[in-house]
C-alpha cells in the first residue's frame, strides 16, 4: 500500500496534485495539530473551519510554485494568519503579525523566510481580490468560467449544461463575464 | 481582454479548438502583437484563479470528508471502549462471598454504632452531673432532719458542739472534714450513720456501703430513707444498678418519704439506656 512520506514536502506536494488523502493525512498531523496546539484552546470545529479554508485558498496556490521546501511552513503561517483574522473579526485578539514574529514559532519543520511570507501574502492578497471579484458574479456565470476555462468544455455543451440560447450566446456572455472580473480588479488596484 | 476577437481566440487556443494551421496562426501573432500578449496574460492569470479556485474546492471537500472519517473513528473508538461489556458468568475470583450492598449495610450500621458510643460517651460526665445535683438537692434536707434527730440535751456541751460542726461541714460540701470530729463523738448508732452519710458524699462513698446498709433496716423511717437515699447514689455512681434499684423501691414504698421525688428522678435516671 502506498504511503506519502510526510517527511519528504516534494513527496507530499506531488501527492497533494495527484489527489492522494494520504499528503492530506501528512498536513494533518504535520501542521493541522501543531496548528491546534498553537491556538488553543480554541474549539475543534472552529480550527477545522479554519484550516480548511487555508487549504482551499493555499494549497492550489503554492502548488502552482516548483519549490516546496517550506510547504508545511507556508500554510501553517497562513493558517495563523487566517486564525488571527478570524478572531480580528469576532473582536478577539491581536493584530495580525508581522513575518518576522512568526520566527518565534517552534516546530518540526522549517519556517519559510520573511521574503517568502511577504511574497505569498502578495499572492493571497491577489487571490482574495479575485475571489472577491468572482463573487460579485452570478452563479450561472461563475459556473461558465469554471466549465470553459477550467473543464475547458465546448460553448455549445456550456449552452445546453446552463441553459443558454446557444454557442455564440455563451461566447458573448462569457466575454462579459471576463471583461467585468478585469475591470474589478482594477478597481482593486490590481492591473493584470 | 478589451478586445472580443482577441479573448475568443485566446479561449479557443487555450481549451485546444483551434487546428494546427490556426494554432500556428495564432502563435506567430502572440509573438508580435502586444495587446493580445496583454490580453493573454490577463486571461492566464484569471484562468489560473480559476484553477485555483477549482483545486481548492476540490481539497476543501477531501479534507472535510477525511475529517470526517478521522471522528467517526474516534467516536467508534469511543464508543467501543464505553460500551457494557456483554454478560458471562463471573468467574470464581469475580464472584463476591457478600452483596455489594452489604457493604453499604456495614458501612450504616458501624456509623450508628459509632454515634451511640459518641452518645454513651457524652452522656457519662452528664449522668454524673445528674446524679451530683440529685445528691446536693437532697443533702440540705437530710442536714435538717439529722438535726432534729439529734439527741437529746443537744446544746453547748463538746459532743453537741462536733454534731454542729460535723453537719455544718456536710452542708459545706466538706464531708471528709467532718470525719475526724466525728471520732471526737462517743460511739454509737447515731455517730455511726453520720459516719456513713459523711462518707457517702466525700471521695470515697463505698466505704459508707458496710456502715449504711445495716440502717436500710431500720424501723425508724428517718434512719432507713436516709440510709437509702445516700445508698441508692452510691451505687447509681458506682454503676450497680440492681442494688440502686433496691434501695430506690425501699423509698418508694413510703408516699411519705421527703426523698420521694429524688427517688423517682433516680429511677428515671438510672433506667436511661446510656445511664449505667
Amino acid at each position: 500500500m502506498y504511503k506519502t512520506d510526510c517527511n519528504d514536502q516534494e513527496a507530499v506536494a506531488a501527492d497533494l496534485r495527484a489527489n492522494r488523502s494520504e499528503a492530506l493525512k501528512c498536513l494533518m498531523r504535520k501542521v493541522f495539530e501543531p496548528f491546534c496546539w498553537y491556538c488553543r484552546p480554541i474549539d475543534m470545529a472552529d480550527a477545522e473551519d479554519i484550516f480548511s479554508g487555508v487549504l482551499e485558498r493555499i494549497v492550489p496556490m503554492l502548488l502552482e510554485g516548483d519549490s516546496f521546501r517550506n510547504f508545511y511552513g507556508l500554510v501553517y503561517c497562513s493558517a495563523i494568519n487566517a486564525w488571527r483574522r478570524w478572531n480580528q473579526q469576532r473582536g478577539k485578539g491581536p493584530r495580525i503579525l508581522p513575518p518576522e514574529d512568526f520566527s518565534r514559532i517552534v516546530v518540526d519543520f522549517e519556517l519559510p523566510t520573511m521574503e517568502m511570507l511577504e511574497e505569498q501574502q502578495a499572492r493571497e492578497s491577489l487571490f482574495a481580490a479575485q475571489q472577491e471579484c468572482f463573487n460579485q458574479l452570478t452563479k450561472q456565470q461563475q459556473d461558465l468560467m469554471l466549465l470553459r476555462i477550467v473543464e475547458k468544455r465546448s460553448r455549445e455543451e456550456i449552452a445546453q449544461a446552463l441553459g443558454y440560447a446557444n454557442a455564440n450566446v455563451v461566447g458573448v456572455t462569457l466575454n462579459q463575464v471576463l471583461r467585468r472580473m478585469k475591470q474589478c480588479l482594477i478597481q482593486k488596484g490590481y492591473d493584470l | 481582454m478589451n478586445n472580443t476577437e482577441n479573448t475568443d481566440q485566446i479561449m479557443r487556443y487555450d481549451t485546444g479548438e483551434m487546428d494546427e494551421a490556426e494554432r500556428l496562426a495564432f502563435e506567430a501573432r502572440l509573438a508580435k502583437d502586444a495587446e493580445l500578449q496583454a490580453d493573454y496574460a490577463a486571461y492566464q492569470a484569471l484562468a489560473g484563479f480559476l484553477h485555483q479556485l477549482s483545486e481548492g474546492r476540490a481539497l476543501r471537500a477531501q479534507w472535510e470528508e477525511m475529517r470526517a472519517q478521522v471522528h467517526e473513528e474516534a467516536s467508534a473508538e469511543k464508543a467501543k471502549s464505553t460500551q457494557p461489556q456483554p454478560l458471562s458468568p463471573p468467574k470464581p475470583s469475580q464472584v463476591r462471598l457478600v452483596p455489594v450492598n452489604f457493604r453499604w449495610i456495614m458501612a450504616v450500621a458501624a456509623s450508628l454504632a459509632l454515634l451511640l458510643y459518641a452518645l454513651w460517651w457524652w452522656q457519662g460526665p452528664y449522668f454524673s452531673r445528674q446524679l451530683d445535683e440529685l445528691a446536693a438537692a437532697n443533702l440540705p434536707g437530710t442536714t435538717a432532719l439529722i438535726r432534729r434527730q439529734l439527741p437529746a440535751g443537744y446544746g453547748a456541751d463538746a459532743e453537741s458542739k462536733a454534731y454542729r460542726t460535723v453537719l455544718e461541714r456536710i452542708e459545706q460540701g466538706h464531708a471528709a472534714a467532718a470525719l475526724p470530729v466525728l471520732d471526737q463523738v462517743a460511739p454509737g448508732p447515731f455517730a455511726d450513720f453520720l459516719r456513713g452519710i459523711c462518707l457517702s458524699v466525700s471521695e470515697t462513698p463505698a466505704q459508707a456501703i458496710p456502715i449504711l446498709e445495716p440502717f436500710t433496716d431500720d424501723p425508724e423511717p428517718f434512719y432507713r430513707q436516709a440510709a437509702a437515699w445516700h445508698l441508692a447514689l452510691v451505687y447509681a455512681r458506682a454503676g450497680d444498678k440492681s442494688k440502686a434499684e433496691k434501695m430506690i423501691r425501699i423509698l418508694l414504698e413510703d408516699p411519705t418519704s421527703p426523698y420521694l421525688d429524688g427517688a423517682k428522678k433516680l429511677q428515671t435516671r438510672i433506667n436511661s439506656p446510656f445511664a449505667l
